[in-house]
């Protein structure tokens, strides 16, 4: 199934993207996806987004479909995972 | 038989045009404010035409009736002017008149028994009478010296020029109610009871944007009451009538809210107060007439005319297209009237023309000889006689569409294509109101506007089936509306249809009602379309004009002129005096502002102040601030005093009665019963306060009142009159209503609603 | 009605809406409102609130004016460097409008003077350039039961949602922890472009009006995401989190503690 991932702040330099399509596999999680993701863009975006333990980070937003979501939900085909790490700036 | 006139003139009628001259000489050389002048001249019957600096005159001709001798001086009046106009109330209008002739033509009307006073707004209105009165053969008796003797009566009083709104009385002779007496203020239909003259009587009638059919007050009162009755119903309207809210005002109104039983109980409180009220002196030969109906008309020789009760006379139908007629044909119809009428008289319809009475049948084909001299054959018009249409947004500021041209186009029309309009009669009024008598009509129209792709295009609601006899009144029903331009081929599709489908002698009204409303309805759904602009840019035009139709200008006419701008533009006076140094005046004006309510006008300062200590120190409406100032004439004093009266002038009620919550000095006088839920009223002049300012300020005072209290606002002509009401109606508030002060100003009512 | 001449006609915009009115526009003379920060998200906000006659603002902070300052944050002037910021916010704002009194703050927002700070105001605007600030302010704000605009920016992006404590979302439903120190560069390190905290301070002072006004719906449960390059704005749905520590069901964050700093956080 195909998945959407927009990417916001820090995350989107890591990436290097805005956005992108993923092919994923049924009933994958968003905490899968991330996975996925980390091991794609490497370490800086690994410990951006994912604790030591392999779980989302606090320090970031995720949604799906522009709802806040809690990274054990299983994602539908056409799903869009958007990740919003936090703002430190004033 | 002759007359030389039908009703007695006031006796201080000389005095009043004196007082009318001075007043246009103040005007004209800028001494007299427009709008204190305007509330002058419009009771005397003046009114200001839509073209700057054009005055009308409207005439008042009681129950119609006017002699040959009356009719050759109008026509001699109105002759440097240009036409005469008969209007649906039976007046003789004058138009284009200058406005500093009218003293000198005031003058020469009363020479002949006639007058203006009382024409125009907030007062005892022409009395209308059937204009078969005295001829008719299903008549019970002769009802026209009931309207005179009541026109007599009403117009000395100086309570009937400054009424709560307009009060209009109608005589019929019998229950076909030609003169409408169930749809007017206070109506009277001629009824015998055991061998005594006397009245079906009705009130609470009237036709406008809410229509009401009248109550039946009384089975039957005696005739010789029926003076006192007008009387008393005038005070329970200037009581009782809404002087906040013009468009609340009618005493229908004060019907609706009241409810008819304390209407009825209010009347007899009114008529066992009266005191020196005369008799009707009145002599009623009874008649036995066999059904009430409208009379038959006959048709000899291309003349229309009815069978008098009279043996051997008949009575001419002059058809006027639209009332109007020149000056030059009114002067010969009355050298007719003269030769041929053994009464030498003329009397106005409802319909707009003129009956030629007391012709001796014999002598028909010579007075059709006589008249065929005239410009326009008023024997047998076209079918622009079958119109009734009123000035619409020609001269009428109220006005969407312009009723004439609507009526002229379909004439022309209904004419080229041959139609008989036997049976049809029309009424078009150019907006709601019912200027035209729509809501009386068994084919009527009135004006609105539709949208249609973004573009405003005139239109006409179309209203039929009224019907008012015996068995009661209906007014006519909404069945749709339709382009104005879709009117002529509306109207020859409704009259074919009609003569088709008729039985025997059917009226339309009884047709109306046999085919049903959906029949109509689906009719006028024929003529809605309107094609693209592209297309036919006509349809977005109204008749007679060759721009697109727009509703820029439209606001409120000038009828309600009245006591609140007097007193307004004094206090204003007041505080310009104050300003500028000018004590004495600023004293005069404070003292003399609020006198209009208690009847008093004038510009005598001794009276002024006698009569201030009467009605204000006297009743302890105003406190010491009277006799400080008085006694120190001093910038402060007279600030406060004029504080004093201001604070008064906003407790103002619908009964011209103080209500200050702050103190205890309330006005007792006239009843306390009477329950008027009328907020508080408060002034706000921004004269000079450009916009957006305001707005913001008009916004701010009325934040401060409660809901239901108005503000009335003082504002620039031009974009803050067009803007301030458009902005508070957008903010949910009411609109009461919007006034040309005719000074450069304009006063706007907004009650609080949100 | 108490507005001067003066007041009906500086005021006059607002009168004429009719979701203010003379009244809400002395509402808002009678508010008072503290601003957090007084730097590029500040900045903005100071100048409309007092544009606005917000009667009372707050401002603090504890940084003087420095040359980096100037390319985003339009409170202060060339002239004003090496002066503190809350002085100079001050100077700017009652020279916009007179009616306001801006009451100055010279310090950094503590664990120990938060709660007494905040106290008097009606509505707090965060414009810290720090998480340890951000996240003190959430807990205080929530403590005190005070209603807040949180915002964050970086680069070309912007975040900013509105909090009613106890009823909507808040700071900690969404991001319970500053990022891993290391997981990029921070703050004054990465830049950002000027007129983002322009967008996103007149976005708060916005939610800050209309708070006060009660007009309007105010970003409460919604996280509005700003992207400058992309030229797009995003709401983000929240809801409460039952398990948050700061107004979940077990709350675990009870009293204030100032966290520890980065040290770039301190200088943005």
């Amino acid at each position: 199934m195909n998945i959407k991932i927009s990417y916001y702040g820090q995350s989107r330099q890591l990436a290097g993207k805005g956005d992108e399509q993923l092919d994923a596999e049924d009933n994958v999680t968003a905490n899968a996806v991330l996975k996925i993701l980390s091991e794609k863009y490497g370490e800086a975006f690994s410990t951006l987004v994912l604790s030591d333990e392999g779980v989302l980070r606090k320090s970031i937003l995720l949604s799906v479909n522009d709802e806040i979501t809690d990274p054990n939900q299983t994602l539908s085909d056409n799903d869009e995972l958007s990740l919003y790490p936090a703002l430190s700036g004033g | 038989m002759s007359k030389s006139k039908f009703y007695e003139l006031p006796g201080n009628l000389a005095e009043d045009i004196d007082a009318h001259e001075s007043d246009v000489k103040r005007f004209l050389s800028g001494d007299l404010a427009p709008g204190i002048f305007k509330a002058r001249r419009v009771p005397r019957g003046i009114y200001e035409q839509r073209k700057d600096g054009t005055y009308m005159m409207r005439v008042r001709v009681a129950g119609g009736m006017f002699t040959a001798e009356q009719g050759r001086k109008l026509a001699d009046i109105g002759e440097q002017y240009g036409n005469l106009h008969v209007t649906t109330r039976q007046d003789v209008q004058i138009h284009n008149v200058d406005i500093a002739d009218s003293p000198e033509l005031m003058r020469q009307l009363m020479s002949v028994g006639l007058t203006s006073k009382g024409g125009g707004g907030n007062t005892v209105r022409n009395v209308a009478a059937c204009p078969f009165a005295g001829i008719c053969p299903s008549e019970v008796f002769d009802v026209a010296p009931y309207a005179y003797a009541v026109t007599e009566y009403l117009i000395t009083l100086e309570g009937s020029y400054n009424l709560p709104r307009k009060y209009k009385i109608a005589f019929s002779g019998c229950g076909a109610d030609c003169a409408l007496a169930r749809i007017n203020d206070l109506g009277f239909i001629a009824k015998e009871k055991d061998g005594r003259p006397g009245f079906e009587m009705y009130g609470g009638g009237g036709m406008g944007a809410v229509s009401r059919p009248g109550d039946l007050l009384e089975d039957w009162i005696s005739a010789d009451d029926v003076v006192k009755i007008s009387e008393a119903m005038r005070r329970l309207f200037d009581r009782t009538g809404d002087r906040h809210n013009r468009s609340k005002a009618r005493l229908r109104f004060v019907f609706e809210r009241l409810g008819v039983e304390a209407v009825k109980d209010e009347l007899q409180k009114e008529l066992d107060g009266l005191d020196g009220v005369p008799e009707c002196a009145v002599e009623s030969v009874i008649r036995s007439p066999e059904k009430a109906t409208v009379p038959d008309e006959f048709s000899e020789g291309g003349v229309s005319f009815f069978k008098q009760h009279q043996d051997g006379f008949v009575a001419i139908r002059l058809r006027l297209p639209m009332g109007f007629i020149s000056c030059a044909d009114f002067r010969l119809i009355a050298d007719v009237a003269e030769k041929y009428s053994e009464e030498k008289s003329l009397v106005t319809t409802r319909g707009q023309d003129l009956l030629l009475r007391f012709i001796n049948e014999g002598d028909i084909g010579e007075v059709a000889q006589a008249l065929s001299g005239l410009s326009v054959n008023v024997l047998k018009p076209g079918a622009l006689d079958h119109f009734v249409a009123c000035a619409g947004a020609s001269t009428c500021r109220l006005g969407l569409c312009l009723a004439r041209g609507a009526a002229r186009a379909s004439a022309e029309h209904l004419d080229e294509v041959g139609r008989d309009m036997d049976g049809v009669d029309i009424n078009i009024s150019g907006c709601p109101n019912a200027c035209g008598q729509h809501p009386a009509a068994s084919v009527g129209f009135f004006g609105a506007a539709m949208r249609e792709a973004k573009r405003l295009v005139p239109a006409y609601r179309v209203v039929l089936g009224a019907k008012n006899d015996e068995d009661g009144v209906r007014l006519s029903e909404s069945v749709g509306m339709l382009p104005a331009r879709a009117m002529p081929a509306f109207i020859d599709e409704l009259t074919e249809d009609y003569h088709s489908g008729r039985d025997n002698d059917e009226g339309f009204s009884a047709y109306y009602e046999r085919r049903g409303k959906e029949y109509f309805a689906e009719m006028v759904v024929r003529h809605k379309d309107v094609p693209a602009y592209e297309e036919n840019s006509d349809y977005y035009k109204d008749w007679g004009v060759d721009e697109d139709f727009s509703l820029a200008g439209r606001g409120a006419g000038e009828c309600g002129a009245g006591v609140f701008e007097v007193v307004s533009d004094d206090i204003a006076a007041a505080k310009k005096a104050l300003e500028s140094g000018d004590l004495d005046k600023a004293f005069l004006c404070s003292i003399r502002a609020l006198l209009i309510t208690r009847g008093v006008d004038s510009s005598d300062p001794g009276e002024i102040q006698k009569a201030f200590e009467e009605y204000f120190v006297g009743t302890g409406l105003v406190g010491d601030e009277y006799a400080v100032a008085r006694d120190d004439l001093q910038k402060g004093n007279v600030t406060g005093l004029l504080d004093r009266v201001e604070l008064l002038y906003s407790s103002l009620d619908a009964n011209l009665k103080f209500n200050l919550s702050d103190d205890k000095k309330v006005d007792v006088s006239p009843d306390e019963g009477a329950d008027v839920a009328v907020g508080k009223v408060e002034e706000y002049d921004l004269k000079g306060v450009g916009c957006p300012m305001n707005f913001v300020k008009a916004k701010l005072k009325l934040e401060m009142l409660a809901i239901g209290d108005t503000l009335r606002v003082t504002l620039d002509d031009g974009a803050p009159v067009q803007n301030v009401p458009a902005s508070f109606k957008s903010e949910g508030q009411e609109i009461v209503e919007t006034v040309d002060l005719g000074d450069g100003h304009w006063r706007v009512s907004v009650r609080k609603i949100c | 009605m108490n507005l001067s001449e003066e007041q009906i006609e500086r005021y006059s915009r607002h009168i004429i809406l009719s979701e203010v009115g003379g009244k809400g526009q002395e509402k808002l003379l009678a508010s008072k409102v503290l601003l957090v920060g007084a730097g590029g998200l500040g900045s903005p906000v100071g100048l409309y609130l007092a544009a606005a006659g917000i009667g009372t603002i707050g401002v603090i902070d504890g940084d003087v004016v420095d040359m980096t300052n100037l390319q985003r944050q339009v409170l202060h002037s060339t002239a004003d460097l090496g002066r503190p910021k809350v002085e100079s916010a001050k100077a700017t704002m009652t020279g916009i409008n007179p009616d306001v009194e801006v009451k100055t703050y010279y310090e950094l927002l503590k664990a120990d003077n938060a709660l007494d700070i905040i106290k008097d105001y009606d509505f707090i605007v965060d414009g810290m350039d720090n998480f340890a600030g951000k996240f003190l302010l959430a807990d205080a704000c929530h403590m005190a039961g005070k209603a807040y605009s949180h915002a964050g920016i970086l680069r070309f992006d912007g975040q900013t949602m509105t909090v009613d404590p106890g009823k909507s979302a808040c700071y900690r439903c969404v991001f319970n922890a500053p990022p891993p120190a290391g997981s990029g560069p921070t703050c004054s390190q990465a830049g950002v472009l000027g007129v983002l905290p322009g967008v996103i301070g007149s976005i708060q002072a916005t939610e800050a009006v209309k708070y006060l006004l009660g007009i309007g719906d105010c970003l409460m449960d919604r996280l509005l995401v700003y992207n400058a390059l992309t030229m797009t704005f995003r709401n983000v749905n929240l809801k409460k989190n039952s398990s948050c520590a700061l107004c979940g069901e077990n709350p675990t964050i009870t009293e204030l503690k100032d966290a520890e700093q980065a040290v770039c956080d301190l200088k943005a």
